[in-house]
């Protein structure tokens, strides 16, 4: 493989953004994800072999990680701030349609709450994993998250809320879907959430972290 | 009804310590150096973030209803759940509490996360939480002196949300706070700025303080499980 591509996948894997990114410590003074990007992409490599043979690699070993407790969230998010490094250098194919992501998930806070830390890490984990993520950010009514589809149409949706008062609000956004997109596949999480709730709201799925999700992603992807 | 005790907390009168935060950043045990270095910086960085203030009200003449496992108290009926309950059932006072850690540390961790440091949005969230824990400590620490010297004890805190009571019931609970600490409540019974607390304290001779609090918790898969001993005495 080419070199450049397996060490853009090491400095993702390890979390290392650019040259002068002090982290890790034993990766000081190297070019990091941003610098290899840029120079794969003026070698020749495609933008998508930078994002499918590089990055999503990276993040898939990243991941696995997690969850075998190896490493945790604050190196999850470095890796991630690196991916999202080298992603700046492959935008402009993903505008012009030359790269073609997994597919779309729309995600947001369910109306009535605030809370989006959580949300947030989904977004970026589930970004790493390939995925284009439309952010709705908090707060989000029924209405915006149809909105969302009347442009993505074929996107999945994930659904975030931390407390017992807000979570409630799911069962609506999911009906409110569902009366217009009776396809569409719906994923909830957050705290206080398990997976009895979520059948019962009619959630095709709930997953505990953004892992989880990337996994149940992964099986519904055609 | 007693006044409002209120209390504006500078920073570093709480000495937070960084390695509070590891079970809430996914540790089990100790972070390891280079995390640490990184919550050090993000503490260093947000120190004008943070505006800490709290309080509490006494209030007397309860009633307890030992059928429905609620508390009565100026009028306002509070359906505890039984865990709760039983905890506060020999008070012969209570108090109700409320701390904010303030606004400015949830606008700096959102700039961090939208200008491409989430790591750094991360650690400033998780901060806020635990700053927010360590100043009502501190003002639950007061409490319990000032009860000492009248020859009184005081139970754990206990907030709608945790052991079966709703959170819902934080609408009974703001109705009786005075609103001088610029926390507000939405429809949805979320506390504004999002880094607050609110709950009880029972208070009495014959009450009891229980330093393991988790025993008492039937949230089982919660990431501070076992990890939280108080600090109060
Ligand atoms: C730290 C904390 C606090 C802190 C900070 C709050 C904050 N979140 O900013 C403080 C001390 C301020 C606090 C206050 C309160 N809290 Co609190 N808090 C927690 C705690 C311990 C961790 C929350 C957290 O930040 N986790 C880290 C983030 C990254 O995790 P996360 O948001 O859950 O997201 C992860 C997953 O859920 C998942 N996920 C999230 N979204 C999505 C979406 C999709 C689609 C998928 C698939 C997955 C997914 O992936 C994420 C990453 O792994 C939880 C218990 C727990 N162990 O989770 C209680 C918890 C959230 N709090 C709770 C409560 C009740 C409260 C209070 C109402 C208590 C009170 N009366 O004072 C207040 C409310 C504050 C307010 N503004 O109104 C309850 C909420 C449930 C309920 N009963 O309503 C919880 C669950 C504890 C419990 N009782 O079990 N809290």
């Amino acid at each position: 493989m080419n070199q450049l591509l397996e060490q853009l996948r090491i400095c993702v894997e390890n979390g290392k953004e650019n040259r002068t990114s002090p982290y890790p410590p034993q990766m000081k003074n190297q070019d990091g994800a941003n610098e290899l990007a840029k120079q794969a992409l003026d070698a020749g490599v495609t933008p998508g072999d930078i994002l499918n043979l590089a990055l999503v690699p990276a993040m898939d070993a990243v991941g696995q990680k997690f969850a075998e407790n190896k490493i945790f969230i604050p190196q999850m998010l470095l890796s991630a701030r690196a991916m999202s490094a080298a992603m700046i250098h492959l935008k402009p194919f993903f505008q012009s349609g030359e790269v073609k992501r997994k597919g779309v998930v729309v995600i947001g806070t369910v109306m009535g709450d605030l809370h989006d830390i959580g949300k947030n890490l989904c977004s970026m984990i589930v970004e790493g994993a390939g995925w284009e993520v439309i952010d709705l950010g908090v707060d989000v009514k029924p209405e915006q998250f149809v909105t969302a589809l009347d442009t993505y149409p074929d996107a999945i949706v994930g659904l975030s809320a931390l407390l017992t008062t807000t979570m409630v609000n799911m069962e609506l956004i999911i009906n409110s879907i569902r009366e217009k997109y009776p396809q569409t596949k719906v994923t909830v999480g957050g705290a206080p959430l398990n997976a009895g709730f979520a059948a019962k709201i009619g959630a095709d799925n709930y997953s505990k972290d953004p892992v989880e999700l990337t996994g149940w992603l992964e099986k519904i992807a055609v | 009804m007693t006044a409002f005790t209120q209390f504006n907390i500078p920073l570093r009168e709480l000495a937070v310590d960084p390695q509070a935060a590891a079970p809430m950043l996914g540790y089990d045990s100790d972070l390891p150096e280079d995390i640490l270095a990184m919550v050090r910086e993000v503490m260093d960085k947000t120190t004008d973030c943070y505006d800490i203030r709290g309080g509490y009200y006494i209030l007397d003449g309860l009633t307890f209803d030992n059928d429905e496992h609620s508390l009565l108290v100026e009028g306002t009926n509070f359906q505890t759940g039984k865990i709760i309950f039983h905890q506060l059932k020999h008070s012969e006072q209570v108090a109700l509490f409320v701390c904010t850690a303030g606004v400015g540390i949830e606008k700096w961790s959102k700039q961090m996360m939208t200008n491409n440091d989430p790591l750094a949005g991360f650690i400033a969230d998780i901060m806020g939480g635990v700053v927010v824990e360590a100043a009502i400590d501190k003002i639950q620490q007061s409490l319990s002196n000032d009860m000492k010297d009248k020859g009184l004890k005081i139970t754990n805190r206990y907030s709608p949300g945790y052991c079966g009571w709703q959170t819902a019931e934080q609408h009974k609970l703001f109705a009786l706070l005075p609103d001088t600490l610029g926390i507000r409540l939405t429809e949805s019974a979320l506390m504004q700025p999002v880094k607050s607390v609110s709950g009880i304290i029972g208070i009495g001779a014959n009450v009891q303080f229980n330093p393991y609090t988790c025993r008492l918790c039937e949230a089982t898969h919660c990431v501070y499980r076992y990890k939280k001993v108080s600090s109060i005495r």
